[in-house]
């Protein structure tokens, strides 16, 4: 399985789910879900009126939050070469994040998450999403250690719970499902770099630019 | 439905408002005296005492995918065509039940299975590869 495409959609659906932007996984549909599982709450939708309200989840930020977040995803500089300019896809004015490539969402997912959440969300969820960022991080270094993976192994499950337990259940895409076979399949195929998507999409691109 | 590597076994629910698919209950692949297993409220409001189903070998992966059929291009959108691959496909899957009476539960599971899969790699052409993938 791709390693790639993978990381790019996990990172997305939290970003989005985050910030409330592009694909969230969150809202009125997610909250009436939680309604008819009969599950947590006070996270259930209440009218007042005419107009309905959603109240605040674990897993979203504040305006204050959701501002410094963009921030420091905003001033972030990094050497030549690391990865493109992420300032780029963060506006500042509506606290959102659009059109990152799959590369920026794996730097996003090895490093950047996990600093720019420091002291952000409520202590469980995060805990849940650094755990997850030090697992794509363990996977895809260049050596990796079988028994080490193994640990992960049962680790990403046990983070997987955590999310259950935090995030709504319409976050839980096949994508999110997938995460668990990675470190299996990282024991038995050898490390992540030989066998990702990266050079094939950067070869299509060579193509398009050819014949157009 | 959606993950070839648990086949059919994923666990999967359907969520009438967001009117997707869901895959959660990731506590079964916990060890069995996790204390995560028995918290009610933190998740679906029961305890999970289930184990993860198997996943599939190289062996059954290989046996789902003999008798698919690529076929390559776009599909327009008339429906003159589409109904003719229909019917191929179906006539497809009586000549192999009347071939192999004996194995008629498989191919049962096969319809399910192969609706999974968009394509068969050539790889599977290799006489060595359903050992290979693990």
């Amino acid at each position: 399985m791709d390693v790639m495409h993978v990381e790019k959609n996990v990172a997305s659906s939290i970003v989005s789910t985050l910030l409330h932007c592009g694909k969230s996984k969150d809202g009125l549909n997610a909250r009436k879900d939680l309604q008819n599982l009969g599950i947590r709450k006070d996270l259930h939708p209440t009218t007042q009126g005419k107009r309905t309200y959603l109240p605040a989840a674990p897993w979203s930020l504040s305006k204050k939050e959701k501002k410094t977040f963009c921030k420091r995803l905003h001033d972030f500089k990094g050497l030549d070469g690391y990865c493109s300019n992420i300032a780029r896809g963060v506006s500042l004015e509506d606290c959102k994040i659009t059109g990152l490539k799959s590369h920026d969402y794996h730097v996003l997912m090895q490093q950047f998450l996990p600093v720019a959440l420091r002291g952000l969300l409520p202590k469980g969820p995060r805990t849940a999403i650094l755990r997850l960022c030090a697992f794509f991080n363990h996977l895809s270094q260049r050596v990796i250690d079988r028994e080490v993976i193994s640990v992960m192994e049962t680790e990403i499950v046990e983070t997987l719970c955590m999310f259950e337990r935090f995030f709504p259940p319409s976050f839980f895409d096949i994508m999110i499902h997938l995460t668990v076979h990675l470190g299996r399949e990282t024991r038995l195929e050898g490390p992540v770099h030989f066998r990702w998507m990266y050079p094939f999409e950067r070869y299509i691109s060579l193509h398009l630019t050819l014949n157009t | 439905m959606g993950c070839p590597i648990c086949g059919k076994n994923t666990d999967s629910m359907w969520l009438k408002f967001s009117r997707k698919h869901v895959y959660m209950s990731h506590r079964k692949g916990l060890g069995p005296t996790h204390s995560y297993r028995d918290k009610k409220a933190w998740f679906d409001g029961k305890s999970e005492h289930g184990r993860t189903g198997r996943i599939l070998t190289g062996h059954e992966v290989s046996q789902n995918l003999r008798n698919f059929k690529n076929d390559f291009g776009n599909v327009k959108g008339s429906g003159r065509k589409r109904k003719r691959i229909v019917l191929l496909s179906d006539s497809d899957d009586s000549s192999i039940e009347s071939e192999e009476e004996e194995e008629e539960e498989e191919v049962e599971v096969d319809e399910d299975e192969l609706s999974r899969w968009k394509k068969r790699s050539i790889l599977f052409k290799l006489p060595y590869w359903e050992v290979c993938i693990a």
